[in-house]
This record gives structure tokens, C-alpha cells and sequence, in this order.
């Protein structure tokens, strides 16, 4: 059962999104009321309010998303980090800090790195704003290299950014996937590869990854099975000690239909020209991954369900929804080992009477897991197991 | 056999709609007089992709077949009282004269009380009038405690004609004026009455979908011409 340890008052509207950084204790709003915050997540010193980005968008900012670290950066320099938000007034901002001024020397800056990076001292600054979209932008998503930034639209389209992760100075359009029929409610790479997908108000997910023989993208699934618009998905970690295989990759959605299903990729890749019989010629070569629903997770939701986040450190499922409730799964061996998945705990009025619109698993400062949500009622509400 | 709109829809005399407020002023019918300023708007906000109507709205016929039975429909909301009573058994009934001595309980007659005054966009009469809301098609469900928990209205609407293109447009209307008048306990689902419009699905999906309507809210023109319908509510 999750406990409350700190409630946030953090928008006077909805809050759409958070986003937790994966190496430093930051945490990412984005609101209804045009502004993003950013809080530490420190237990000890209260979670404070580090920045407040306003005055940018014109709309309702709908998604945010921290850049990842670049590989391999903690020992050798500052590794920044930045933040990407998609606006319903069809941009993006991506806002970072300057290199932090210090009185000490560059070793000791480097050891304090964490907390120096992560202070409410340092200035949040818009560093680039990105068109493109034709209309509302619905989610955004970083690749696991920061070089690659995906968006996605009411357009139909799902945008991928290219851009150097050390400088973000220009942010290239590299491809324009329109392979959904309707409004596209979320994007998400892969922890580990450059894998990418998409959920949307046409009831589908799919797939996308670069071809083989030339740069382009192409979509290489699409998985079938939900019964109204899929509001969320999220790759398991595949390195993960709770992970089922690190071969294998896996997916969960959170859809209208009440439902959260679990999809897994259950061969290598078939490559589509080993089929050449009834694939025309004139297709491009790419690898079509093969999928199958694995599971659909215990009923608990009674109205659509809007995130779903999936614990690379515990293997457990969180998804909260329009019925204001946090349910948490985990996935147990039965007889014959045989894996299935249980509800763990659930938290009824999470929000009190208001809806969830996100949900996330994040490590504050201590290192510890915390569970943190986002509701209508403008709070998000952070939660220990 | 191309009439550009519903010209002739038939009306319910506001005496005869069920009510808990006074009949007195609730509409001015004043004519068609606004009509042609009203409909550049309209024209306007139906062109936003946002509604996306996959019908014209010329060439609409008024389908005799699919016009509300009013008479019937006026006669079954004389009798709601009855049928409520139908719906629940002595115990409940008890419960709810007991409670009908506090306040405030939010009813079915409430909710239509709160909708009915809505203007239709392209007549100048009210929702109530056209029968495009009736008391028998709203549902309220509360939680366990019928004032602090989660509760849940269904309103089914139905358009004038199977093919009406305002049909997002009023249901949009209708979430705006109930989001705006309801606690935040309350979980609202507008739908097409079943059989009454040829893209029922298309409509329910778009009126029922939180970020597409959190999005509609934020365009100028059509928050204008929610104002306008609006502007007739109590």
C-alpha cells in the first residue's frame, strides 16, 4: 500500500505530466494554466520548487520530458540537464541551465555534481523552441542517447528530432511518420534502443525503427487489441534483474477501455524479404517485428485509464486513470513457473474526487523509490511503498 | 429534397417541459432575426478541424422517421415522476424522502434543469424545446456517499436529424455548462442516443475524450459560440 508523503500544490489548473530526470533528483510538471515547474526531489529538504518556466507557450502545456545523461558523463564533466515540453499551441520548448558558477575548483565540482546540477540557485532558460506540428502536440519523449527527441500530434503524425545531445543546438527534422488514422496521444522510446512507439485515438499502437539499408523510418508493428483510444504505453527495461528476458521486449498500455495490456515481441526479427513471395519488391527492406499480446492485467479501473508506468527497479506496474485510483501490479510465478500478473495494492481517491492524468516511478535524491502523480486538481502527489 | 437545415424542427411549449425552476422568461423566442450572423460564426467554428465533421451540413433533409415523436416524448415526462418511482424499490423510496429533506442532492431534474435553457446553435430555442435533452435520458449514478464520492451523469442526446453536424457542437455545450456547474466529483458522459445519428460513434468518441475537449475549450471561436448557447442558462 502507498503512503502520501508529500503533496504539491504545484499548478493553479490541471497537471497533464511529470517527468522525473534518470540520474539527478528533478522532477517536471506541465499544466493547463501555460507553465512548467520544476521541484527537487529531496525528502529531507521538502521537495523545493527549483524553477518555473512560463511566459513561452499560448496553450496548455500537455507533456514533459527530461533528456537522459549523456553516456558516461559523471566522471568526465557537468552533464547539464534539459527539458523538453509539448504545448497544445503546437511547439515545443526545450529549456536548460547555464554551466553553474561555483567558487570551487572543477574536481570538486564534478563530486558535487548532483546537488550543484540540481539546485534552485541555477537559472532555467528557454534554449530552443521547435515548429513543425500542424496542431496540439500530446506527447513528447527523449531517445536513450538524447539525440533523438519524438513528438507527436492530433496531426496524425509522429515528428522525430534529431539533434546533438551535448549542445541541443539544432533540432532537425529526420522523419514524419503518419502511418495512425487519428490524434496521436503518446510517444515513447525504448530504455536501451531505438525503438520507438506510439499510441492513439485510433485504438492501435505501433512500432517504428530505422531501416536497415537506408536512415529512413519506417513502422514495423502495430498492435491490435484495445478497444478505445490508448492513452499511454511504456517499454519494460530489458536490463532490468525483474525483467522476463533481456531478449525479449515488452510493452504496457493503458487504454479507454478500462484496461492495461502487457505486449511482448516473441521472435527475433523476421526479415520482411525472407518472405518475398507475397511482399512486393517495391517495399522497402526493413525488419517487421512480430508481437503478441501477453496479458491483460487484472480489471481495477471503472473509467478510462490515462498513464502507466512500468519500475525498472522493482518489476511493478503502476497505472492511474480517470477513477482517481493508483493500482499497483506484480508479476508472480505460479505453478509450473509459469509468470502471471496480480494487483499488489490499490489507493482508492489518490486526488480526492479528481481524475489522474499521470503517473511515473522515479528515485528521489536518497535513492529511494517513490511513486509520483499528477491530477486535475493541479497537486502532484508523491507516494512510498 | 435539400432543405440546408432542419427549418421545421418541431417544439415543445416550455409550459409543458418538466421543471423545478419557473417557466417564466426561461426563453425569448425572438425569430429568426440573428440567424444569418449566428450562422457566419457557425460556419467558422464547424470549419476547425477540431469537430471534424465528416458531413455537410447542407443538403440536410429533415427524416420524418427520425424526428423525435414529441407527442410521445411529452407525454412520457408528464409521467417521469411514476417511472422514476418504478425504478426503485420501498426502501429506497424511504431513504429518499428522508433525504429529499436536506439539500442539494443532485438529481436527474437538476442536471436537466441545468442543460434544458441551453440554446440550440442554429434555432432560437432551447435544448429542452427541440427534445434534444430529455429528462428520461439522463442518468445519475452517486458513489456510496451521495456527496463527497466519485458520481457519474449520462446524458444521451438526441439530434433533431440523423445527420446533424452540430451534434458535437451541442455536447460539447453540454460538458461545458455541466463541468462548470457540477463538484469535480462527477464523471460526465454525453452520448448519441442509439439510432439517432449516423456517425454516433465518431461523436460519442470525441464528446467523452478529456484532451480533445480540454483542447476545444481553449479555441476562442468556439468558446464564443458555446457562450452564445450558453447565454440562455439560468
Amino acid at each position: 500500500m502507498v503512503q502520501l508523503i508529500k503533496s504539491i500544490k504545484a499548478h493553479s489548473d490541471k497537471a497533464w505530466s511529470v517527468s522525473a530526470h534518470k540520474t539527478l533528483p528533478l522532477l517536471a510538471t506541465a499544466s493547463t494554466d501555460k507553465t512548467s515547474k520544476i521541484y527537487k526531489l529531496s525528502a529531507l529538504q521538502n521537495f523545493p520548487q527549483v524553477s518555473e518556466l512560463e511566459d513561452t507557450h499560448k496553450r496548455s502545456i500537455r507533456s514533459v520530458a527530461f533528456k537522459p545523461p549523456l553516456p558516461g558523463a559523471e566522471s568526465n564533466f557537468l552533464d547539464l540537464p534539459a527539458l523538453a515540453a509539448g504545448s497544445f499551441d503546437s511547439t515545443i520548448s526545450v529549456w536548460g541551465i547555464d554551466e553553474p558558477e561555483t567558487e570551487i575548483d572543477d574536481e570538486e565540482v564534478l563530486a558535487n555534481a548532483t546537488e550543484i546540477l540540481s539546485s534552485p540557485n541555477n537559472e532555467w532558460n528557454l534554449m530552443a523552441i521547435i515548429e513543425g506540428h500542424e496542431n496540439e502536440i500530446k506527447a513528447v519523449d527523449w531517445n536513450h542517447t538524447g539525440s533523438l527527441l519524438a513528438s507527436c500530434s492530433r496531426d496524425k503524425t509522429v515528428w522525430i528530432w534529431e539533434t546533438d545531445p551535448e549542445t541541443l543546438e539544432e533540432f532537425e527534422c529526420i522523419s514524419v511518420l503518419n502511418d495512425h488514422q487519428h490524434d496521436i496521444k503518446h510517444v515513447t522510446w525504448h530504455p536501451h534502443q531505438n525503438l520507438l512507439a506510439s499510441s492513439s485515438y485510433d485504438d492501435t499502437i505501433r512500432l517504428y525503427k530505422q531501416d536497415i539499408d537506408d536512415d529512413d523510418w519506417s513502422c514495423v508493428g502495430v498492435l491490435n487489441g484495445h478497444e478505445g483510444t490508448v492513452w499511454c504505453s511504456q517499454f519494460e527495461d530489458n536490463k532490468s534483474v525483474h525483467a522476463a528476458s533481456s531478449n525479449k521486449i515488452r510493452l504496457v498500455s493503458a487504454s479507454d477501455d478500462l484496461t492495461v495490456r502487457i505486449w511482448s515481441s516473441v521472435s527475433d526479427e523476421v526479415e520482411r524479404d525472407s518472405n518475398a513471395e507475397y511482399i512486393p519488391s517495391s517495399i522497402k527492406h526493413t525488419s517487421e517485428m512480430v508481437w503478441e499480446q501477453e496479458s491483460v492485467l487484472p480489471a481495477a479501473h471503472k473509467y478510462p485509464v490515462y498513464s502507466v508506468s512500468w519500475s525498472s527497479k522493482t518489476g511493478k506496474i503502476a497505472s492511474v486513470g480517470s477513477d482517481g485510483k493508483i493500482v499497483i501490479y506484480k508479476e508472480i510465478k505460479g505453478d509450473n513457473d509459469e509468470r502471471k500478473w496480480v494487483i499488489d495494492s490499490q489507493k482508492e481517491s489518490a486526488h480526492g474526487v479528481h481524475e489522474i492524468n499521470s503517473v511515473i516511478w522515479a528515485s528521489l535524491d536518497d535513492d529511494s523509490e517513490v511513486l509520483i502523480t499528477a491530477g486535475d486538481d493541479g497537486h502532484v502527489n508523491i507516494w512510498k511503498e | 429534397m435539400s432543405d440546408p437545415i432542419n427549418a421545421n424542427p418541431t417544439i415543445i411549449d416550455v409550459a409543458n417541459l418538466p421543471t423545478r425552476i419557473g417557466n417564466n422568461g426561461a426563453n425569448s423566442v425572438d425569430g429568426y432575426g440573428k440567424k444569418s450572423k449566428q450562422d457566419e460564426l457557425l460556419e467558422k467554428v464547424l470549419s476547425l478541424s477540431l469537430l471534424t465533421p465528416e458531413f455537410s451540413r447542407t443538403s440536410s433533409l429533415p427524416d420524418a422517421s427520425t424526428v423525435p415523436d414529441l407527442v410521445s416524448d411529452v407525454e412520457m415526462e408528464s409521467s417521469t415522476d411514476d417511472e422514476l418511482v418504478d425504478e426503485i424499490d420501498e426502501e429506497s423510496l424511504l431513504q429518499q424522502a428522508a433525504e429529499a429533506e436536506e439539500e442539494d442532492l443532485i438529481d436527474e431534474q437538476e442536471i436537466f434543469d441545468l442543460i434544458a435553457t441551453i440554446s440550440d446553435p442554429e434555432h432560437p430555442l432551447t435544448l429542452a424545446q427541440l427534445a434534444v435533452v430529455n429528462l428520461h435520458d439522463i442518468k445519475v449514478t452517486h458513489g456510496a456517499n451521495k456527496y463527497t464520492d466519485i458520481s457519474e451523469v449520462l446524458i444521451r442526446i438526441t439530434p433533431t436529424i440523423t445527420h446533424c453536424s452540430l451534434a458535437t457542437l451541442i455536447g460539447l455545450g453540454i460538458r461545458v455548462r455541466l463541468e462548470r456547474s457540477l463538484p469535480p466529483r462527477f464523471r460526465i458522459r454525453i452520448l448519441i442516443k442509439e439510432g439517432t445519428h449516423q456517425s454516433e460513434n465518431q461523436v460519442n468518441k470525441q464528446l467523452n475524450d478529456k484532451e480533445r475537449v480540454a483542447a476545444a475549450c481553449e479555441n476562442d471561436q468556439l468558446l464564443s459560440v458555446i457562450s452564445q448557447m450558453l447565454s440562455s442558462c439560468k
